[in-house]
């Protein structure tokens, strides 16, 4: 996370916003994943677990392109979950 | 309307209506009946165009009707005034965040309210200061052509600072005269208030104001007589005309943080910059506007973020999270946040990161955190494929082995990442400060 910005925030909020970014960013992953045909989920594994850097943002940029929008998505989904959870 | 066929109130007209066959009496009541029902079905139609403006909209007419129910404030004692006065300080003080939207007109308009009550130069000059250093720093977000919004910079100095001098007038620079003089080259119509037949001299040295000084130390202690005192005041009002002038404070300021802005110095130079009057502060504006520009990217939004916390105004109020956090979202969708409007909105966190740390605040905080574990617990416990765990890791690795770089940078070449979690925080301390809406803005009904 950038820097400057996280240096800006007290330490509680930094923690809780790293945490929610990261089950929004698992969660977009997810919800693509998902989505990819058989072949494809395999070729993903493949790469993110042996593959090269170089592979890895290949696929990103090629599978991935949405990902962006999705989280976006899934940042305004969990606010509400929060908003209304008891 | 259909025009009214009977006055009730009118006694002559009871008995007329009274008088009538009953079919034509029941024809007159529906027909008051369906008038009625046009008159609310109108009222309710303008009260729902109103909840259907868009944000911006609403958050210009939210201010403008403060702004006129300030107006509205009676004036007629100095307590009145005084409390107008504040009422309207505290109110551009809210609008300011907002400026740009309606190109600062309303927040003008608010100062015009005081200028009329009040023509005490300082309070003008420090609120016109904050006004147009906000201008500046809204500058990129503001939704105008980049020559009408210096336009609009220098016309709103000229209204709140006064205009240029003119030429003869202008105070020479240190370069320009010898060393331990100042000149002003004209006697009549400088800013100052002196009098003709003032026996200060208007070619005056340094050794001139130190020798008046001295006079005035003397003059104090041997109970000064009235022309005495008079060359005090008189004396005071020409070292703050030479020493401070807050137009060219003001417009140094505005330049540079314009270049922070990242807005090429050919744009406002001529507006702006070279509105500076003593060459000094030109001079050494111009150079700190180029060293600005030959910074990187990097550097000169730090530079913007750092002045922005210094100078720039801060909204306060959960409105204006829910407005920033529609803003975040709509571009996140898109392609990232622009270096300068994400130092607008650090600068906008920054603040509230300081209200998260009071009592209630903190209770709200402790109630959050819980939420939030539990629903964390909950999705560690969910089973999530290895190659999505292993891409999470990768993108956050990217991170933090560059922390300069933005994540996402490879997949969208923006600032995705970043925007999200300025989301986050916004919608968090939201959460924490929630307790405003929209009608709880109302300024004059809470006094």
């Amino acid at each position: 996370m950038h820097k400057i910005f996280l240096n800006l925030l007290p330490p509680e909020l930094k923690n809780i916003a790293s945490d929610l970014y990261d089950i929004i960013l698992e969660r977009s992953l997810t919800r693509t994943y998902q989505n990819l045909d058989e072949q494809t989920k395999a070729k993903m594994a493949d790469i993110f677990n042996s593959g090269a850097d170089g592979e890895k943002n290949a696929f990103l940029n090629e599978y991935l392109k949405d990902l962006p929008a999705i989280m976006a998505e899934e940042a305004k989904k969990l606010a509400e979950e929060i908003k209304t959870k008891e | 309307m259909m025009e009214e066929k009977f006055d009730f109130s009118k006694a002559e007209d009871q008995k007329e209506f009274e008088g009538l066959p009953s079919e034509e009496k029941k024809e007159i009541i529906e027909e008051a009946h369906l008038e009625a029902e046009e008159i609310n079905k109108s009222r309710d139609e303008k009260i729902s165009e109103k909840e259907k403006l868009p944000e911006k909209e609403k958050i210009i007419d939210h201010f403008k009707t403060e702004l006129l129910k300030i107006k509205d404030i009676k004036q007629n004692t100095g307590r009145q005034k005084a409390f107008k006065i504040n009422t309207c300080l505290e109110l551009i003080n809210h609008w300011l965040p907002f400026g740009n939207l309606d190109n600062f007109e309303g927040i003008q308009e608010g100062l015009s309210v005081i200028k009329e009550i009040n023509h005490d130069n300082k309070m003008i000059l420090q609120a016109g200061e904050d006004i147009v250093n906000e201008m500046a720093f809204q500058f990129r977000e503001w939704n105008e052509d980049e020559s009408v919004k210096i336009k609009i910079i220098r016309d709103f100095i000229n209204f709140a600072m006064g205009g240029k001098k003119p030429e003869k007038q202008k105070i020479k620079g240190p370069s320009e005269i010898a060393p331990g003089q100042i000149q002003i080259e004209k006697k009549e119509e400088t800013k100052t208030n002196i009098r003709k037949d003032s026996p200060i001299k208007l070619n005056i040295t340094y050794e001139d104001i130190e020798r008046i000084k001295k006079e005035m130390k003397e003059a104090k202690k041997a109970k000064a007589d009235k022309e005495q005192i008079w060359i005090i005041k008189e004396t005071k009002t020409l070292l703050s005309y030479i020493f401070d002038d807050k137009r060219d404070k003001t417009l140094s300021s505005v330049s540079q943080i314009l270049a922070m802005a990242g807005v090429n110095y050919k744009k406002f130079q001529p507006l702006i910059t070279d509105e500076i009057e003593s060459q000094n502060t030109h001079n050494t504006t111009l150079k700190t506007v180029f060293n600005i520009e030959e910074k990187t990217k990097e550097e000169r939004l730090n530079l913007f973020i750092q002045e922005k916390m210094k100078k720039g105004a801060l909204p306060a109020l959960p409105l204006k999270i829910e407005f920033y956090e529609k803003q975040i979202i709509e571009k996140l969708t898109k392609e990232g946040l622009d270096p300068e409007e994400i130092a607008t909105l650090l600068a906008v966190i920054e603040e509230y990161g300081k209200c998260a740390k009071d009592e209630k605040s903190a209770e709200r905080m402790k109630k959050l955190k819980e939420k939030i574990e539990t629903i964390i617990k909950k999705e560690k416990e969910e089973e999530t494929p290895e190659a999505v765990i292993q891409a999470k890791e990768f993108i956050k690795g990217k991170e933090e082995k560059d922390k300069k770089e933005p994540i996402w940078k490879g997949v969208t070449g923006g600032m995705i990442g970043f925007s999200l979690l300025l989301f986050l925080i916004l919608f968090l301390l939201g959460e924490i400060k929630l307790t405003e809406k929209l009608s709880g803005l109302d300024i004059i009904s809470k006094k």
